[in-house]
């Protein structure tokens, strides 16, 4: 399923980098005179953002936001996929860190993923490498990016929980979440039912045992409810939550993506192949 | 043809994999194992292994995992006040902002992110400060004192809620910065 994982990440990048060019936003956070300006980013920002800092010239951030999109789309629709995954992870990274204020949850997620695509097998079905180029598909994949990316995926749920339960989430009552539900991210604080006792026992316990048995539970049978599931709850994150999620839901819902297999989508043939064997 | 690979290179080229696999995970495992031991009040010695790893967390490979994890009992807003050498107090305005009007929420997704970065980090306020005060056209020469503020609304708890008959408390100022 490496082709979900390369189409939802690569159109999270689109996305996100489309709107941060039209709205004066790209030149805010990066340009040369924008929140951090180039004299003072200098001494502040961790290697990558030099690409940003090594002209002078206030175009040339606009030149690497092309290039950005140039990458972003070859990713995207499978094109000379491996180094169109290099160019994208390097510039993306560049961007993230030449702000760090511009920082967001997505960009932590692209960051595994997009470094777990590099080394992915190649060309990949869906992809204009094995559809126009005609390469052929590899006749042995390895799976040791797979297992990089869902060891990363299983971190961030593992600890994620382990952060929750060491700060604020009590396994008791959940009223975390009633205070969630009145935050000014939430995109229904009128709704009452939704911070009602037992929807909070329910919202909290339930994302603790889901999130941090993830890691431990999706190497068995279980693996395609669970991440069938987790996908569920960032769909609902998104719903529930302003936009400052839905990226960073859409880029976790593509990473979780490499959990799949081609063969858990084929309808059963006969009443038999349900049975398990 | 390609011709097949020996068994020590193959041997040798397994075990790169497996060492930069390793290379690359457990600084995520150790360092987050710190932080949490840290976060719990466990012992020193453990929460030790939370020590920066630059060269992964150059490359965003190194992160640590909180998502959601601790929840502010308030809503807040920073905001950035300037006083001009003749008296006059000018509260400072994102024009970007502004001008995306009724589309904001959109094209500056990402704005309530930035606003939390911001709360963490008191010299990134100072900067924003400044970006805002040029954006603004206003000269620093201009400018005798430089004030940023949070205004912020308490959330009440569920018996004080169901007390008062209402979810927020009164709004209230904070100065985080003067200078």
């Amino acid at each position: 399923m490496w082709d979900l994982v390369r189409i939802g990440s690569g159109f999270t990048i689109l996305l996100s980098i489309f709107l941060l060019g039209i709205s004066g936003n790209y030149e805010r956070y990066y340009g040369h005179y924008g929140m951090l300006p180039r004299p003072e980013a200098i001494d502040a920002v961790h290697w990558p953002a030099f690409l940003f800092l090594m002209k002078s010239d206030p175009a040339w951030i606009w030149r690497i936001y092309w290039a950005t999109v140039a990458a972003a789309l070859c990713l995207t629709f499978g094109l000379w996929t491996r180094i169109a995954a290099i160019a994208t992870f390097f510039l993306y990274v560049a961007t993230i860190q030449r702000n760090l204020m511009s920082y967001n949850g997505e960009a932590g997620v692209l960051g595994f993923t997009l470094a777990a695509l590099i080394f992915a097998p190649t060309p990949q079905r869906f992809s204009l490498d094995h559809l126009l180029l005609k390469k052929p598909l590899p006749d042995v994949t390895e799976s040791w990016a797979a297992r990089f990316l869902q060891l990363n995926i299983c971190l961030m749920y593992f600890f994620t929980t382990a952060g929750k339960l060491t700060a604020q989430w009590d396994i008791g009552r959940g009223e975390i979440w009633y205070n969630i539900t009145l935050c000014d991210w939430f995109r229904f604080p009128d709704a009452e039912w939704l911070r009602t006792r037992w929807m909070c026992w329910l919202v909290v316990n339930g994302s603790l045992l889901l999130e941090g048995s993830f890691a431990f539970l999706v190497w068995t049978r279980l693996r395609l409810l669970l991440v069938l599931l987790l996908m569920s709850i960032h769909v609902v994150i998104i719903i529930l939550f302003c936009n400052a999620l839905f990226f960073f839901n859409v880029a976790a819902i593509a990473a979780l993506c490499s959990f799949l297999k081609t063969t858990d989508f084929k309808w059963p043939k006969k009443l038999g192949d349900l049975t398990p064997k | 043809m390609e011709s097949p690979r020996s068994p020590l290179t193959d041997r040798i080229r397994k075990i790169a994999i497996v060492l930069a696999l390793l290379g690359l995970l457990l600084p995520v495992l150790i360092v987050n194992l710190g932080e949490k031991a840290e976060q719990a009040g466990r012992p020193k010695s453990l929460a030790k292994l939370n020590r920066p790893v630059p060269f992964l967390q150059a490359l965003l490979l190194c992160q640590q995992w909180t998502l959601f994890s601790e929840m502010s009992p308030f809503n807040f807003k920073l905001q950035y006040e300037i006083e001009l050498i003749d008296g006059q107090v000018v509260p400072l305005r994102d024009v970007d902002r502004e001008s995306a009007g009724k589309w904001e929420p959109v094209f500056f997704y990402n704005e309530p992110k930035t606003e939390l970065n911001l709360y963490a980090d008191p010299a990134a306020q100072r900067r924003y400060l400044e970006y805002l005060v040029r954006t603004n056209g206003i000269y620093a020469s201009w400018i005798a004192r430089r004030t940023i503020f949070m205004r912020y609304q308490y959330l009440l708890t569920r018996e004080q809620s169901a007390a008062e008959g209402r979810h927020y408390g009164p709004d209230m100022t904070f100065v985080l910065d003067t200078y």
